[in-house]
């Protein structure tokens, strides 16, 4: 086990240093970098400054290892706008974007398996095809679309629920959440379904067909064959099998989450990451676009790394013959 | 007293795209308490669709579509899913052909052991795990505790074979369903595994139905034996004397090509054809096409006839008794 995550993290580790590459390339080395990092309405004393404390009059290899240095230390470059950390304004902005993510990934997980258990289980049933075709609808509509449709009905045209913004946020753990007011609540149903919607899709998909798979195993006729009651061969004989790859896919998708968030964030005025990321973009606020994508990169992988262990977790297969390799 | 289980013309049929495949059509035997059969015949022939549809579980798009099964007075085609549930594993108990897939592979065996037993009775788990302990002692694994936290990839399949027959042990059920359990072990093993579970099942009183395709397997273990061609059970007797004195010309050719010491250098017979399928089955006798001895009669279906001697052809031209010349 102990091997097997040493090799995991050596593995992720490998992961964010080719990112930090590709990011170094792309910002730095692809154009002129004074022009990429420094505020163009900056004196020219303050670009001199600058440039000397980035090393930008230094070989490449060298500067990329003060990049890879500075960002070590936290220090990813300052905002243009806000003329602060850009690592500190996301950090700022990430409880929102992650509320959003977990929230969503909550609806998915909670509303897609017993879905996509169920038409597994009936797959010729009219429920069984029901959810198969509204999971084909919540796969195929685009997300911004979608979205501004879920606006229009229920904010709009019923004024059930807000339209954008946050709501009201109290604290929680240290962090603001919207989740614990009535207020915030209202806000973030929205925006929470429309982000949900395309991955409960996936789940219902995927939760079905595994289903179906296991529930013709010999291992599970003969659990009806030992008397068990049809609760317990679904709920332990055919979920605990069906639930590895659902939990590999809600690991890769909440990463995929959180980064897609934007859209969704942009639509609702969801003040989160993915706002702040286009934002960004439109201003070229440069800074804050390379803390978003490091971020983002390193909270993937991570969450790759914490679904690794889960997996071996559940299947004692990979368990024992990861423990022996 | 009465039998402890008889089955009267049970159907059960596949309503596929291609039509309804009669892969149980007619068959009929019964079971003493205790007593061991052997039901024989090819792949196909409809012997596990039998085996579930005792314990009802057969699955969409089977179903049972006439016929009776009547288990120690109750009749279970009418009985419904409750009534099964409380049966299966409590008083009927099934063991499969491939020891590799009937444990589920993410739970340990304790888990899989003591559930079976807290289905059927409210007692604490530490008693039903000390059963569960009792149970695989019972069938020769040795460190019980050690194999009770283990996960079933960590058996070999003899093994996994015997937790099988533990676990249908567990409640020492009256009858016991063993559908082809030592097929897809090797031979050592298989004949391990034969002999333990005669002994459990005369220990414990147990009826066995063994299904095999194998009649030599079977020859050796059961009383009776029961031999299904097409969906239908075509000869029925004692084994001793179906094995002497086979009087279908299925049978016949069966036991024929059932490899004997003293053929040493002959040819073994062969049944000549292939099985048909049951969807295009030919009218009257199934076997018809694949019969020396069929003729006009055979466009007519034969019916299963007692034949007084405690034994049922299903035949219009069986071999006469003093027909069977055995071999010097
Ligand atoms: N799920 C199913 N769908 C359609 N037909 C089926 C299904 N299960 C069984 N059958 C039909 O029932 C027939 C008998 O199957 P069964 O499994 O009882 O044969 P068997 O005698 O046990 O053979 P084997 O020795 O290969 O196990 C098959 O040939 C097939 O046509
Ligand atoms: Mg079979």
């Amino acid at each position: 086990m102990l091997v097997y995550l040493v090799r995991r993290l050596g593995q992720s580790l490998l992961a964010i240093v080719a990112m930090a590459v590709l990011v170094f390339a792309g910002v730095y080395a692809i154009g002129n970098p004074v022009d990429v990092l420094i505020n163009p309405e900056a004196t020219q004393a303050e670009i001199a400054a600058t440039m000397q404390r980035l090393g930008l009059d230094r070989p490449l290899y060298e500067q990329f290892g003060i990049f890879v240095m500075n960002a070590l230390q936290g220090d990813l470059g300052t905002s243009f706008v806000y003329g602060r950390p850009a690592l500190a304004i996301i950090m700022e902005r990430l409880p929102a974007t992650m509320e959003l993510a977990l929230v969503a990934l909550f609806l998915s997980v909670a509303i897609g398996i017993p879905l996509g258990v169920w038409a597994g289980l009936r797959p010729d049933s009219i429920a069984g095809r029901t959810i198969m075709g509204g999971s084909i609808l919540g796969f195929s509509l685009p997300n911004f679309w979608q979205g501004m449709l879920l606006i229009l009905v229920f904010a709009v045209l019923l004024g059930w629920l807000p339209a954008g913004g946050r709501g009201e946020t109290t604290e929680f753990l240290g962090l603001q959440v919207s989740f614990l007011t009535w207020d915030g609540l209202t806000h973030l149903i929205l925006p929470a379904i429309n982000l949900a919607l395309f991955k409960m899709s996936l789940i219902i998909r995927l939760a079905r067909a595994n289903t179906r798979e296991v529930s013709l195993q010999d291992y599970v006729k003969f659990a009806r064959a030992k008397g068990l009651s049809g609760r317990r061969v679904v709920m332990v004989h055919i979920l605990k099998n069906i639930m590895i790859p659902v939990v590999t896919i809600i690991g890769l998708e909440l990463g995929s989450m959180v980064a897609f968030a934007i859209v969704t964030e942009t639509v609702f005025a969801w003040p989160g990451m993915g706002k702040l990321l286009i934002d960004s973009i439109n201003l070229l606020d440069r800074p804050v676009i390379v803390a978003y994508l490091m971020l983002t990169v390193l909270i993937i992988v991570s969450i790759n790394l914490l679904v690794d262990v889960i997996y071996s977790l559940l299947d004692p297969r990979i368990r024992l013959s990861e423990m022996k390799g | 007293m009465s039998k402890l289980l008889e089955i009267n013309d049970l159907q059960t049929h596949f309503h596929t795209r291609d039509g309804v495949a009669k892969a149980v059509d007619g068959v009929t035997f019964s079971l003493d308490r205790g007593e061991i059969l052997g039901l024989v015949g090819e792949s196909g022939s409809g012997k596990s669709v039998t085996g579930f549809s005792i314990l009802g579980l057969v699955d969409p798009p089977g179903r049972i579509a006439g016929g009776r099964i009547v288990f120690d007075g109750d009749d279970l085609v009418a009985g419904g899913e409750p009534m099964l549930r409380g049966l299966r594993g409590k008083r009927i108990a099934m063991i499969f052909q491939d020891p590799m897939m009937t444990l589920n592979p993410v739970l340990r065996i304790d888990t899989q052991m003591v559930e079976t037993v807290l289905a059927h009775e409210r007692v604490p788990r530490s008693e039903a795990l000390a059963r569960a302990r009792a149970a695989l002692v019972q069938v020769g694994i040795s460190a019980p505790d050690e194999r009770l936290r283990s996960y079933p990839h960590q058996f070999s399949g003899g093994m996994r074979q015997r937790v099988a027959i533990a676990i249908a042990l567990l409640h020492k059920p009256d009858l016991i369903i063993a559908d082809e359990p030592t097929t897809a072990l090797d031979v050592t093993i298989q004949a391990q595994i034969l002999s333990e579970v005669q002994s459990l099942c005369a220990q414990s009183g147990t009826a066995l139905i063994w299904i095999t395709h194998d009649l030599a397997v079977v020859s050796g273990l059961a009383d009776r034996l029961a031999v299904m061609y097409a969906g239908r059970i075509i000869e029925e007797g004692p084994t001793a004397s179906v094995i002497a004195n086979p009087r279908h010309p299925y049978t016949r050719g069966l036991i024929d090509s059932v490899p004997k010491g003293k053929q040493h250098g002959r040819m073994l017979s062969q049944i000549k054809g292939m099985t048909p399928s049951l969807l295009h089955l030919p009218e009257g006798c199934k076997f018809a096409p694949r019969c020396p001895r069929a003729d006009a009669a055979c466009r007519s279906e034969p019916a299963l006839t007692p034949t007084g001697d405690d034994r049922s052809i299903r035949c219009h031209h069986p071999h006469e008794d003093a027909e069977r010349v055995h071999a010097p």
